[in-house]
């Protein structure tokens, strides 16, 4: 399927490309919808249809032409976006891959040390992550929303963020590959599956929080800031 | 070609094993080879530690779990008809051949085996220095003084290793030294 367009039933978009199931989740969709399309959809939960397409079609790597930058309503809309991206991260796919990441420690680290890297490379991965997060919440958010009410003192500037060495999907991409290719010794192989299939989304997902920031929203704070 | 390699043979069949074991002496100086009646026979770690199996079908579809991960090392022999019933992919020695036959089929098989196995990442020895150094947490500049060569071949030699490796963090790097026994886990 090529662009996801307003006229589209939601149902057939999502049935075609599973990846979106989280993203509508994260606009507070709720499965039911029916036979409505997207336009529909988004009028009853009252989404802005040219924002939550762009989401969704960035998402699978098209990009759906909006108008940028983005209005003052769209940027909160985004940033509600985020929050809950970052909100299902903690409360749903951290835990997810903690869980299984600690069964296949205590079955399997005892003979196999191996296990215990890819444990310590994930606490690095989460530490950073929770990092991050923390600045969104504390820094990054509240700023955008001072922001967009017009609400900022003079001159006032976005802190950034300690820098990392090395952006954090590619450290889970390598993560990853490490689970894949060097685990040595015997390892309960269900368990790295479900590790390594955890990892996977939650690689995507950071990748495509990151594509928001990039493509939408912090083009709309550039001009936020020229505008103050 | 075998020399200081643990080989493990795995038969119920104990004069096939000493048949084979005596053939990877003569032909192919095998100096630690060792025969087993079942998988079984073998601890955790001695299982980790050594570099071949050799394993007759039967045992091979009985333990397939076992085999399974560590299918790089894993050759499977039997008769022809057992060629049939057994995992496609694994490498397969037939041994109902003659001797002849069997030091050829064996030759192959374990220059792929053990070539498999030892050149998994095909790093130079050149590379696997720089990565040690960078996993330690060294800089381009101190890698490039300990070596002596120049800043331009350390960063020469990381990308080479980053794209044979398809490691793109700093991180990755250390975890992959630390899985292949470059440096040390603590």
């Amino acid at each position: 399927m090529a662009l996801i367009l307003p006229d589209m039933k939601l149902s057939e978009v999502i049935l075609h490309h599973y990846v979106l199931m989280p993203v509508i989740r994260r606009f507070n969709i709720k499965l039911g919808f029916g036979e409505k399309n997207i336009k529909q959809v988004c009028e009853e939960h009252q989404l802005d249809s040219d924002l939550f397409l762009a989401v969704l079609n960035l998402y699978i790597n098209h990009t759906y032409a909006i108008d940028r930058p983005l209005t003052p309503t769209q940027v909160a809309a985004t940033v509600d976006y985020l929050k809950n991206t970052n909100l299902l991260i903690l409360q749903s796919q951290l835990p997810n891959v903690e869980r299984h990441l600690h069964a296949l420690m205590t079955t399997s680290f005892s003979h196999n040390k191996t296990i215990g890297l890819i444990h310590n490379f994930f606490a690095e991965i989460k530490n950073e992550l929770l990092a991050a997060i923390e600045y969104d919440n504390t820094v990054r958010f509240p700023y955008i929303s001072q922001l967009i009410k017009n609400e900022l003192p003079a001159k006032a500037e976005l802190p950034d963020l300690q820098p990392a060495q090395d952006p954090l999907d590619e450290k889970i991409f390598d993560l990853r590959s490490m689970l894949m290719k060097y685990l040595t010794g015997e390892a309960d192989q269900n368990l790295c599956y479900a590790v390594f299939f955890a990892l996977y989304t939650l690689e995507n997902d950071i990748k495509q929080y990151n594509k928001v920031c990039d493509d939408l929203l912090n083009p709309a704070i550039t001009y936020l800031e020229k505008r103050c | 070609m075998l020399k200081n390699k643990n080989i493990a043979i795995i038969t119920a069949q104990h004069i096939e094993g000493r048949g084979l074991r005596s053939l990877l002496c003569e032909q192919f100086d095998a100096d630690a080879a060792c025969v087993f009646a079942s998988p079984h026979d073998l601890t955790e770690n001695e299982s980790n530690n050594f570099d071949l199996f050799l394993v007759s079908s039967d045992l091979f579809i009985l333990h397939y779990d076992y085999f399974l991960s560590r299918k790089n090392k894993v050759i499977v022999f039997g008769n022809t008809l057992s060629a049939d019933t057994q995992h496609a992919i694994q490498p397969f020695l037939n041994i109902h051949a003659t001797e002849e036959e069997l030091t050829d089929q064996l030759s192959s098989l374990l220059t792929s085996a053990i070539h498999h196995h030892e050149n998994a990442d095909s790093l130079t020895a050149r590379e696997t220095e720089v990565i040690t150094l960078v996993a330690q947490g060294l800089l381009n500049k101190e890698i490039a003084d300990t070596l002596g060569i120049s800043l331009h071949t350390v960063i020469s030699h990381r990308k080479n290793i980053a794209s044979k490796l398809g490691i793109k963090t700093i991180s990755g790097f250390t975890m992959y030294a630390a899985m292949n026994g470059l440096i040390s886990i603590n």
